[in-house]
């Protein structure tokens, strides 16, 4: 027989076991919830990060101003590392009534050979002094060291002449130079020659 | 047109000069084309110029007539003949 002082003892015990495992599934609960809610925390989180990247990649993808400045970047360094190199051939051809005027300070250079025509009613006028393409004595054949058996004082001086057939003979000009100043004929002289026998000449 | 140039050579000879002509083609010649050698003198009386062929090419020249007291031989002494690098 179970007295009434031991039946309160056992329903007091269960009472207790029932509170402690109340208690323990509470506790167990708020654990999971707390789990729960920190894998939820992180799932966001991550999901947050995930969306903030995609977002971001997207804006340069889809935005135009950092393309363009990457392109244009691009660009720029290819364009300064490069060099060109072109040639470009044909020809230009000027309508016939066409002029040509060149800006102050500019020149032409006319290849050698080329032929230069000037238009007939035009006029050259020349500033400084114009040397002719004429032969000039070399120094070895004006051989200014040299003299007479007699050992007299020589002078020197040199002569250009320029024949022109005339009739029966030749009209010669002849251009008198000083070695004081080759540069223009000290005197001129202009005469017509023909030889009328052997040996003999009028001038 | 021809064009040629002539190197003179003037010694003073009695009352003119003795000139000498070296004749060449060109600036490249190492040695004249011809050479002649004569005696001029100015008239002044006439004021024409008196000239007296002397030599061609080295070669003394005797004219037909020669003018009093003229030494021919002398003159022909103070031609200047070109000296070419063989001489």
């Amino acid at each position: 027989m179970i007295s009434n002082d031991d039946n309160d003892t056992i329903k007091g015990f269960a009472a207790a076991v029932n509170s402690r495992l109340a208690a323990e599934i509470r506790v167990t609960r708020a654990k999971s919830f707390g789990w729960l809610c920190a894998g939820a925390a992180i799932g966001f989180c991550l999901a947050g990060l995930g969306c903030a990247i995609a977002f971001l990649g997207y804006s340069h993808v889809a935005s135009v101003r950092p393309a363009a400045e990457l392109i244009g970047k691009a660009l720029v360094s290819a364009l300064q590392q490069t060099k060109m190199k072109a040639t470009v051939s044909g020809r230009m051809s000027l309508s016939p009534d066409s002029e040509l005027k060149l800006a102050a300070g500019q020149s032409v250079l006319v290849s050698e050979g080329a032929i230069v025509k000037l238009d007939p009613s035009s006029s050259v006028r020349i500033i400084g002094n114009l040397r002719v393409d004429m032969p000039q004595p070399s120094k070895e054949q004006l051989q200014l060291e040299a003299t007479s058996k007699s050992d007299e004082l020589v002078f020197t001086n040199y002569t250009m002449f320029r024949n022109v057939s005339y009739e029966k003979g030749h009209v010669v000009t002849g251009w008198h130079y000083d070695l004081s100043d080759t540069s223009r004929p000290k005197s001129q002289t202009c005469y017509y020659a023909e030889s009328i026998e052997s040996g003999l000449s009028r001038g | 047109m021809i064009t040629n140039f002539t190197v003179f050579k003037r010694v003073p000879f009695e009352n003119g000069h003795v000139m000498t002509g070296w004749v060449f083609l060109t600036s490249a010649q190492k040695a004249p084309t011809s050479q002649y050698c004569y005696y001029t003198e100015n008239a002044e009386a006439s004021g024409l110029d008196v000239v007296l062929d002397i030599a061609q090419d080295q070669k003394i020249e005797k004219p037909k007539t020669m003018p009093k007291g003229f030494d021919m031989l002398a003159a022909f002494n103070r031609c200047v003949w070109f000296r070419s690098e063989r001489s």
